[in-house]
């Protein structure tokens, strides 16, 4: 899944501090998960859990809501072609 | 101007900012008491009668927050409670002299506390426990009945501690296996053994209960007092009001530390916020331990607090205070020599909390054809708010955020209200206007039954795209208000978990210092956070116990957790009213279309387009 994604997806990041300086979207690997504003101590135990990631760093809800998100966009767009909405 | 909050109960977190000072005189907690006992009466949507049912419902209640594995009193305390209180707290309540009740069980509590971890002293120190035997522990108390003697208390307790060290073998086991598999150093090999581990924790936990003062044990029974009402009714006491305000507008004064309780009594400094005051200063280090605060920096030894054992709310009220006035923080360096410490100063400076700010991605996706599709998403943790001087608003922020993802030519919206607890009704209001054509977003009902519906603000939307919110569990309040309304106007489908929280509940935080007698002291009164009003959608039903049913149902573990309204205690009914008058929905994409798998709905949509073509 994790290689059909890099096929398939580009992830650009927007935070509201760059709305403000009108900087453009960056590129960036949502599994990274260091892009926080706050440096944390390191948790040997935590270092240990086994748990997998979810692949490219997508939750299910997520990648689903991505799914119905580009189906709604395709009915929109033929029902627009349809001429039933406009 | 009244600011409505629409916001789930959170638990606080340990960032380090705002207000120390020292508080000389307080108010007359008997006689706040007395002036809330009377707010709630008056105020309150569910009008209950302030009588002996309640009064039980206060004791009952005050108990379960105490001890809410029923480990500590027993049924003879209980039954003692019961006759000296059971009927009359409300009485006492309103003639102002509660205080006595409240500290009276808060010291037999405490009595009990003390017994207890004297009691983990001498098994631990005893002979090793036998895990062969036959025994067993419920794991959740909160409903079992008390012990009904002290005597069946102690053997409750045995088996309760004989757990915890289980437990703790059980997992510095695992850790040592887990570390050895992938060749890491074990995390607990110069842990402490698991009896000390676990008698510290319990030597912390009394500590925790005996530094309490009169204002706590004030602040513990005048919460119970007000959630008995609903659980978004509360008492909210001076210090917990500066953290609610602080989290409403996503921004702190103070180091920009994270802090965390030791076991061993100390704190220990878990993250540093990157350009914060403590960042900038750089001498605070993680993993760094805070053994002492002098909160004015006068260099004095006297003024140096010794924070040992010390409660963290209370550690972070010491580090906290105005812009620009500095804290001096005795601190044992992290892998320095057994001994060593430093005195570390830092000028408390305004930090912004980033991560709780709104946010936006661009995913571009192909689709099947291979065509590409750019689709905005815009996280929303909170619906803050900067209710004092109106300079926070989540609402500007997501317009603007909107505004740049209309530029960047996205086909399509996704609103992430995952884990949002809610906030501001007027920023739910405002932000709802963005993605629909003028209309009604909510309906408020007060305690007299009269409905008033809100409007939203703009005649059109800014955003007319292709839109999915995405909700879970934890999605209360004001995201409930924003998912409803989308969904009933079939503007967006909801993905996420069965449901939402199921808070349907506007609270109003009232001075209570305001409300005191002419004269009387006032500092540190603290507020009632009160339910005045329900919220309906506007097709009429309210989002009360049943929250926004999702769209599209995507299995989680959250739904087989005790999460939401429902499992909270004394919540509001659901129920229904008329629809909003001007309660015009768009038709639906397609009837039953959310409903059907993934797969099936890929194989309508692609035969749709086929058909077309």
């Amino acid at each position: 899944m994790t290689k059909e994604d890099k096929v398939n997806f580009k992830f650009f990041k927007l935070r509201l501090e760059d709305v403000e300086k009108e900087a453009p979207f960056k590129s960036y690997d949502p599994a990274d998960e260091s892009g926080s504003y706050m440096r944390r101590a390191k948790d040997a135990t935590a270092d240990l859990d086994e748990t997998p990631k979810w692949p490219t760093g997508l939750h299910p809800v997520k990648r689903e809501a991505l799914a119905v998100l580009r189906d709604l966009i395709d009915l929109s767009e033929n029902a627009r072609m349809a001429g039933l909405i406009k | 101007m009244t600011r409505f909050w629409l916001r789930k109960a959170t638990s606080s977190v340990a960032v380090v900012a705002l207000s120390c000072s020292a508080w000389a005189q307080q108010a007359d907690f008997n006689e706040v008491g007395r002036q809330m006992a009377i707010m709630l009466q008056n105020s309150h949507f569910a009008r209950l009668p302030f009588n002996e049912e309640l009064s039980r419902r206060f004791l009952e209640d005050y108990l379960k927050d105490l001890d809410f594995q029923r480990l500590y009193f027993t049924q003879q305390d209980v039954d003692k409670f019961t006759r000296d209180y059971g009927d009359n707290l409300h009485t006492l309540l309103l003639q102002g002299k509660f205080m006595s009740a409240a500290s009276d069980i808060y010291r037999v509590f405490e009595q009990r506390v003390e017994a207890r971890v004297a009691q983990t002293t001498k098994l631990l120190n005893a002979a090793e426990f036998d895990f062969t035997a036959n025994e067993s522990v419920m794991m959740s108390r909160k409903n079992a009945v008390w012990p009904k003697t002290e005597k069946i208390a102690v053997d409750l307790w045995r088996l309760q501690i004989k757990e915890a060290v289980l437990a703790e073998v059980l997992r510095r086991e695992l850790l040592t296996k887990l570390a050895k598999e992938q060749g890491k150093t074990d995390p607990g090999s110069e842990d402490r053994s698991p009896k000390d581990k676990v008698l510290l924790r319990y030597k912390r936990f009394l500590s925790s209960v005996k530094d309490v003062d009169e204002e706590e044990i004030a602040n513990y029974f005048l919460s119970a007092v007000a959630r008995a009402y609903d659980p978004h009714t509360d008492y909210m006491s001076f210090r917990e009001m500066n953290r609610f305000k602080d989290g409403m507008k996503n921004e702190l004064v103070g180091i920009g530390a994270l802090l965390q309780a030791e076991e061993d009594g100390a704190t220990k400094i878990m993250g540093i916020v990157i350009g914060g005051p403590a960042d900038q200063e750089g001498s605070l280090k993680l993993n760094d331990r805070v053994m002492a605060v002098d909160t004015l920096n006068t260099r004095k030894t006297g003024d140096m607090t010794d924070i040992m054992f010390m409660k963290i709310d209370k550690v972070v009220d010491l580090i906290r205070g105005k812009e620009g006035t500095s804290v001096a923080l005795k601190v044992e360096p992290a892998g320095g020599a057994p001994g060593e410490t430093k005195i570390v100063v830092i000028q408390r400076g305004k930090v912004e909390l980033k991560d709780e700010q709104a946010s936006a991605e661009v995913i571009e996706m192909k689709t099947k054809k291979g065509a590409a599709r750019r689709l905005g998403v815009i996280t929303l943790p909170s619906f803050y708010a900067d209710f004092e001087e109106g300079k926070v608003s989540c609402a500007k922020d997501v317009e603007r955020i909107l505004k740049r993802l209309i530029e960047e030519k996205i086909d399509g919206l996704i609103l992430d209200l995952r884990n949002n607890g809610g906030g501001s009704l007027e920023e739910v209001r405002r932000m709802t206007g963005f993605f629909m054509d003028r209309g009604p977003v909510v309906q408020v009902k007060n305690t007299l039954g009269q409905v008033q519906v809100k409007d939203s603000e703009n005649g059109k939307p800014i955003y007319n795209g292709p839109m999915v919110v995405m909700t879970d569990k934890s999605s209360a309040s004001a995201s409930e208000i924003l998912a409803g309304a989308l969904q009933d106007f079939n503007r967006a489908v909801i993905v996420g978990d069965s449901s939402t929280f199921g808070k349907g509940t506007v609270q109003q935080p009232m001075d209570i210092g305001r409300m005191l007698p002419l004269f009387s002291v006032r500092n540190r009164a603290g507020f009632l956070k009160v339910t005045i009003q329900k919220f309906y959608r506007p097709s009429g039903s309210s989002t009360q116990m049943d929250g926004v049913k999702s769209d599209v149902v995507v299995p989680s573990l959250m739904d087989a957790l005790e999460v939401g309204e429902a499992f909270l205690d004394h919540p509001l009914p659901h129920d229904r009213i008329r629809r909003a008058p001007d309660f015009e929905p768009r038709p639906p994409v397609k009837k039953n279309f959310w409903s059907q798998t993934p797969s099936k709905r890929n194989a309508t949509s692609s035969a749709g387009r086929v058909s077309k073509k």
